[in-house]
């Protein structure tokens, strides 16, 4: 299994349970993640794209079973997870780390920086604990004058640097980072991309980067799924999607995204008509149907299955080759 | 051109519980008739806090200084009454959020027709048209259900342009906003932004823009300020910017960003933005600069012309233009 992906996900389901209203029995599901497979190879990064409500976190949450997930399996180095009691769970678990997006509100603002680094040390036992917490505090570009400040007495970058560390204290494998550079300013947002980048080089961290900004995911990524309404839509390498984006969604998303060249401007574009519907209630056939400006009739009446378009990037779409 | 609104030598201080925390260290700018300006930088800068000022919205333990030009009148000596005139009217705001600039307790009638009412010296049914109007003026489909809903049952889409319906319901000749897609996703920030330059070409009105988003400024912006630390650093026309971009912090932040075009690599600024309590003598920008010389960390640069439409407070550019 060395060759094998790191982490496997086969159509992953997390429903929600929800009463239409405070008295009535009938139990409605609010599908947030609905049959999502991918896989990550070692020392990859698979970016998550999507909007408010896509269910790219719970898509992230889910895989290290902080949702226990309703339907589909997840393999860790080919061994399966979803079903693992807690107990064998939680040395795996150990060897996957999640970051999220508002590093102040990730620390615990009573502790100094060393004691929340070396919170997970003492857990597993390690010795010279201060020595090993100022390994990783260079590891993430801090230095010992860190040690001994509390969250509040540092910026928003070195917050996210102390949770990154935080994160490899217990020398994990595979990383989930959910929106980790989205507080920050685009000149420390730059710098948490590059020490992110460089980690990766170093050991060879495997990344699930959840996003909905497409410059990023460009710059950081190795691979990309565009996930709308709990379903990945497409999904292909980071030149595959966007230099060669076949979804409708995935033009039309990519096209939003403001380009820093005014020169761009004069190009004409596509506009995305309407807003994403209320997973409470999701539209019939292809999720995306109701904005579509490509929709045709059948497109609300049946699912579409993927279409490998190019070796390894699969889209969502009935009309993926009339488009072409 | 006429310059709608003229910034001159704006200084704000905030005494607060850790001392003096000194915000605003001299801004100058001009924001002509019928032009977007953007106002761009990281956070702290002062970019929102300068468009406060010009509206006078800052808290009791703010000290201004300076002029603020609008019409003739200098808006920072105006009675509080003269100033009611203007705000909201002739010059109003859209924030960043709009689920906290609406009222939940409310329907959108009651808060669309109350200012209506109040501003038109109209009855509540003519208000309630004029409102209607407004809605179908920013493009929001089946007005009369988004005005008999509460704010929670709209999505900050349609928030956002209930925001913007608000604030053109006077035909201002100054459009303040704040950060207004910041909340949004991309797709509905592209709708946003581009309802505002529609609605800019129909009524004419100038717009300062706030952003931290150098991609949104590319994309709607004709002229361009880069805030950092309480100074603007340089101006310039938005091609230009990004074309020939000269302050080291404006070349900084252009290469810091990542582009959804092609993967290039990112240089990072080193450091942190300073503390305003303690801000750095000289140019505030000098710890971070490459290229600070020794005058850098003595004297406060001033804003020049470099060339025609570009103007950049550094001292590396001062001698070429020392005629």
């Amino acid at each position: 299994m060395t060759d094998g992906p790191l982490i496997r996900v086969e159509n992953l389901k997390k429903y929600f349970p929800f009463k239409e209203s405070l008295f009535s029995r009938k139990v409605k599901y609010l599908k947030a993640v609905d049959g999502v497979s991918f896989s990550i190879k070692k020392g990859e990064t698979l970016a998550l794209v999507g909007e408010t409500g896509s269910g790219k976190t719970t898509t992230g949450r889910t895989i290290m079973r902080l949702y226990e997930p309703t339907g589909g399996k997840i393999y860790f180095e080919g061994k399966k997870i979803t079903k693992l009691p807690k107990k064998k769970f939680q040395k795996i678990r150990m060897q996957m780390q999640m970051i999220y997006q508002d590093p102040y509100s990730s620390l615990n603002p009573r502790m100094s920086i060393l004691n929340i680094i070396a919170e997970p040390l003492r857990q597993l036992k390690v010795e010279n604990i201060e020595d090993r917490v100022l390994e990783l505090l260079e590891s993430v570009g801090l230095s010992k004058e860190h040690m001994y400040k509390y969250p509040d007495e540092i910026s928003g970058g070195q917050q996210q640097r102390v949770a990154i560390a935080r994160a490899l204290a217990v020398n994990p494998k595979f990383l989930v980072l959910d929106e980790p550079t989205s507080a920050l300013d685009v000149s420390v947002q730059a710098q948490i991309l590059n020490l992110l980048e460089n980690l990766q080089k170093d050991k060879n961290f495997t990344y699930l980067f959840i996003s909905h900004d497409l410059s990023v995911v460009r710059y950081i990524s190795h691979r990309v799924a565009i996930m709308y309404l709990g379903k990945v839509m497409e999904i292909g390498t980071v030149e595959q999607i966007f230099e060669n984006p076949q979804h409708p969604y995935t033009r039309i998303l990519l096209e939003s995204v403001p380009i820093p060249d005014p020169k761009d401007r004069r190009r004409k574009k596509l506009v995305l008509p309407g807003e994403i519907p209320s997973p409470l209630n999701p539209p019939s056939g292809c999720p995306f149907h109701t904005r579509c400006p490509f929709a045709k009739d059948i497109c609300s009446e049946k699912e579409p299955d993927y279409v490998e378009v190019e070796n390894g990037h699969l889209v969502k779409c009935h009309f993926v080759e009339v488009m072409k | 051109m006429n310059v709608l609104l003229s910034i001159e030598d704006l200084h704000l201080k905030f005494r607060t519980f850790w001392g003096t925390a000194y915000v605003l260290d001299g801004v100058n700018l001009k924001i002509y008739e019928d032009e977007v300006f953007g106002l761009v930088g990281e956070t702290g800068c002062g970019k929102s806090v300068t468009s406060m000022s010009i509206l006078r919205l800052l808290p009791s333990n703010a000290e201004l200084s300076g002029k603020i030009i609008f019409e003739g009148q200098n808006l920072l000596e105006l009675p509080e009454k003269e100033l009611r005139k203007i705000r909201g009217k002739k010059i109003s705001i859209v924030f960043q959020d709009p689920m906290s600039s609406l009222n939940p307790l409310f329907k959108i009638k009651t808060q669309m027709g109350d200012i209506i009412k109040l501003h038109h010296n109209i009855d509540k049914d003519e208000a309630l048209k004029k409102a209607e109007k407004l809605l179908r003026a920013v493009n929001l489909p089946d007005p009369h259900r988004v005005l008999e809903s509460y704010p929670h049952q709209l999505s900050g889409g349609m928030r956002q342009r209930i925001m913007i319906a608000m604030a053109l319901s006077f035909e201002p000749s100054l459009l303040i906003a704040d950060e207004p897609t910041t909340a949004l996703d991309v797709t509905i920030q592209k709708q946003i932004l581009d309802l505002i330059l529609e609605l800019k070409k129909k009524y004419h009105f100038s717009v300062l823009l706030i952003t931290h988003d150098l991609g949104v400024v590319a994309e709607t912006c004709d002229r361009v300020g880069v805030m950092y630390a309480g100074n603007i650093v340089e101006v310039a026309d938005v091609d230009e910017l990004f074309e020939n971009p000269l302050h080291p912090y404006t070349q900084g932040l252009l290469s810091a960003i990542p582009d959804p075009r092609y993967k290039k690599p990112l240089k990072p600024l080193r450091g942190n933005v300073p503390s305003l309590l303690e801000p750095p003598p000289g140019c505030r920008f000098h710890p971070r600069c490459d290229f600070a010389m020794k005058i850098c960390s003595k004297k406060k640069p001033k804003l020049v012309e470099y060339s025609e439409n570009h103007t950049v407070a550094c001292h590396i550019y001062r001698r070429g233009n020392e005629k």
